[in-house]
């Protein structure tokens, strides 16, 4: 049986220090997309919003 | 806001803050996000946040630590947004839980301490597909915040 992790998406460091790359994580990459979908469909409320929506 | 909160550190990289929850199952490493959503002009960003399984690498959702969502853990997640808005005042923060009823424990929580949370931010909750001010009673969607 092999000793060696499994490939995973994202940053993987080698050495000492292991850095997770989380924005490349399944479950925050759906969370965002549903996030900018519903405000796609929403907007934003004036009282919020200062800018203009650029598309 | 002086709420009882886990210690986080902040991922200076990016936008991420990382804290241990303690509980029935051990220590739950939680990773609280921050992610621009690039259409608008304005910073807004979706808060998200789960448990860390370092079994898979990856965010899940369905781990049932019980530790999960006590109002310790929600008010680490509160100390982020402020010390996130700290760093960007000007930004609106979008933030719905990955299921309905999360969404309610997330309420529950705004509406518990309202009268403290109301004097830093402005909330914004949707509702029947408008946005109105939060007041408590109601059922949200979703909410946007902004610092005052």
């Amino acid at each position: 049986m092999s000793n060696k992790s499994p490939k995973k998406a994202g940053k993987v460091s080698k050495g000492a220090t292991d850095t997770i790359d989380y924005s490349k994580d399944p479950f925050f990459v759906k969370k965002n997309k549903k996030a900018a979908e519903t405000i796609r469909k929403y907007g934003i409320p004036d009282s919020l919003l200062k800018g203009k929506q650029t598309n | 806001m002086d709420f009882e909160s886990y210690p986080v550190t902040k991922v200076p990289e990016n936008y991420f803050y990382e804290f241990f929850s303690q509980g029935p199952k051990g220590l739950i490493k939680k990773v609280v996000q921050y992610h621009r959503i690039e259409q608008w002009d304005e910073m807004i960003f979706n808060l998200a946040f789960g448990d860390w399984n370092a079994r898979t690498r990856r965010i899940d959702d369905k781990i049932k630590s019980n530790n999960s969502y006590t109002e310790k853990v929600l008010a680490t997640v509160a100390a982020t947004v402020i010390q996130f808005t700290d760093d960007h005042p000007e930004a609106i923060i979008y933030i719905e839980g990955s299921t309905p009823a999360r969404t309610r424990l997330y309420q529950m929580g705004i509406n518990k301490h309202w009268n403290i949370i109301n004097q830093k931010v402005r909330i914004e909750g949707l509702v029947n597909g408008e946005w109105e001010e939060f007041r408590t009673g109601r059922q949200y969607e979703c909410f946007l915040l902004k610092r005052q």
